[in-house]
């Protein structure tokens, strides 16, 4: 097995101990009780694409209250192995969440007779590539700072994004706003796969650098 | 190659404390105990040697490789004051983290070891106790045949029985003559018993490096009435110290010779050099 794969091995190893099944099943209990009263799958698959979110994290949350970077510096891998195998986990671990949000939305909105598998599966895509994103945002600053310094800075993304599109809105003005985002729909279903693919290569790039620049940073840390 | 581990000239400088020009070895087949106060340069040394940081300048070397090849850490094997698992993980755990990296990875010694030093394979590590969690660390450090065994600072805080069973562990280690062993201890009797060599870092700088046996014999232990003495004679004792009863200090066995009569000279331990030379160190400030 291919180094970097051992080491996303390792990071399930890590957060293992903290992915009861008591907690997991509490929690898709809530985010189905949420999807359901909605009648709109596409709130409980962005809550558990947060959950997700929150549990990338958690290989830099263990490690620095065990110091297990210690422990990556005796075995035989290199720093890049660590940070491509830190990435190799974080995606795992969204498409394992996004395929259980699909079939959760699935169960769900079929009881309820509106179940549409084509709007569903678009809507968990979606949700993966914004909430990789975010966390292509984060993980260079957890490489750079260890958890216990970053995780504030980690959450600016969270806010960032809705900053931006309000301050977007009201330079715009609300009913501009509606106007670009309406053409903006109309180009994209006319040009789906053109979008799709403009959407792919943005999202590859950001996960580039974002690999890059973590790769740097975690190289020059001193454990 | 009869060196297991080479280090030659390294350096590393931090604000206030700088490890300079760093050289010694440890022979295959031998125990090299390094010694040497808090904030010596033990750990820094350590940390160098596994890529934890990375040297201004030097080179280290295990197994004729340099230490930039992570393939060579297959053939180390590590063990440190505090563990490095995660609390949360059974003993078992351990085995299914760290067996997928080591090419000779021996899932059946890891049980032997698990079974020799009584360790329970459902006990999360947090439950262990500190000898139990150092006996967890060794038995991952020995299961993947490993020929140099980094310790630092493993028996601090260890029962004098714990210690004694990790002292017939490394002895039995040793017995094969391809392997080595660094074995960084404040604890000193520990070394006088096992160690060949001894490295005594000082101040960033390494003071000696050598058979145990010749540091030993290079000092003797100083003690009698101060009015014996001359100034040259003063100058020539480490870590002079005088008080109501008399004084005491190190001082070479050449230097001896030249001292009255009427002071007397004892052999010294290993704790007892670090204590006169970190003394010593302290005078010149």
């Amino acid at each position: 097995m291919n180094r970097a794969l051992k080491f996303a091995k390792l990071d399930f190893t890590t957060i293992k101990p903290y992915l009861s099944l008591k907690n997991m099943l509490i929690f898709l209990f809530v985010f189905a009780f949420i999807g359901y009263s909605s009648g709109n799958p596409s709130t409980m698959i962005g809550m558990m694409m947060m959950y997700a979110t929150l549990y990338v994290s958690y290989p830099f949350a263990v490690g620095d209250k065990n110091g297990i970077d210690t422990l990556y510096c005796t075995l035989p891998i290199s720093k890049k192995d660590v940070v491509i195998g830190r990435y190799i986990f974080s995606l795992l671990l969204n498409l394992i969440v996004g395929a259980i949000a699909f079939i959760a939305s699935a169960l769900l909105m079929t009881t309820r007779g509106g179940f549409n598998g084509q709007e569903t599966f678009m809507v968990v895509l979606l949700c993966v590539a914004l909430f990789t994103t975010v966390q292509a945002i984060q993980l260079p600053i957890y490489f750079k700072l260890g958890y216990a310094k970053a995780k504030l800075l980690a959450y600016i993304p969270f806010i960032a994004f809705p900053a931006i599109i309000v301050m977007i809105s009201a330079y715009l003005g609300e009913k501009n706003m509606m106007r670009y985002l309406e053409s903006i729909f109309s180009q994209i279903q006319a040009n789906i796969f053109i979008t799709a693919l403009i959407a792919a290569v943005i999202w590859g790039l950001v996960m580039g650098v974002s690999g890059m620049l973590s790769y740097r940073f975690y190289r020059k840390r001193e454990i | 190659m009869n060196n297991i581990l080479e280090i030659k000239n390294l350096n590393k400088s931090y604000s206030g404390f700088s490890l300079q020009n760093v050289s010694f070895s440890v022979p295959k087949g031998y125990i090299m105990g390094f010694i040497g106060p808090n904030g010596a340069g033990k750990t820094t040394t350590i940390k160098s040697i596994l890529g934890m940081i990375t040297p201004d300048s030097g080179d280290i070397s295990i197994m004729g490789t340099t230490v930039d090849c992570y393939d060579i850490k297959n053939h180390i094997g590590v063990v440190m004051d505090l563990p490095f698992y995660v609390d949360d993980w059974k003993v078992n755990d351990v085995h299914s983290a760290l067996s997928p990296f080591y090419s000779r990875w021996d899932s059946a010694a890891f049980t032997d070891y698990l079974r020799k030093f009584n360790l329970d394979k459902n006990k999360k590590v947090k439950e262990l106790s500190r000898g139990m969690k150092v006996k967890l660390m060794l038995a991952a450090a020995l299961s993947h045949e490993a020929r140099l065994l980094v310790l630092d600072e493993p028996t601090s805080g260890l029962d004098p029985v714990a210690r004694d069973e990790l002292m017939d562990i490394l002895s039995e280690f040793i017995m094969d003559e391809d392997r080595g062993v660094l074995f960084s201890t404040h604890i000193t009797s520990d070394l006088e018993k096992i160690a060949d060599y001894i490295t005594f870092i000082f101040d960033g700088r390494i003071e000696f490096s050598g058979e145990k046996d010749r540091l030993l014999e290079s000092y003797l232990l100083v003690k009698g009435d101060p009015v014996a003495l001359s100034a040259e004679h003063k100058k020539s004792i480490i870590g002079f110290r005088k008080h109501a009863t008399g004084f005491d200090g190190m001082i070479t066995v050449d230097h001896a010779a030249h001292l009255p009569t009427d002071v007397s000279c004892e052999k010294i331990s290993l704790d007892e050099i670090i204590i006169y030379m970190n003394k010593e160190g302290k005078l010149h400030e």
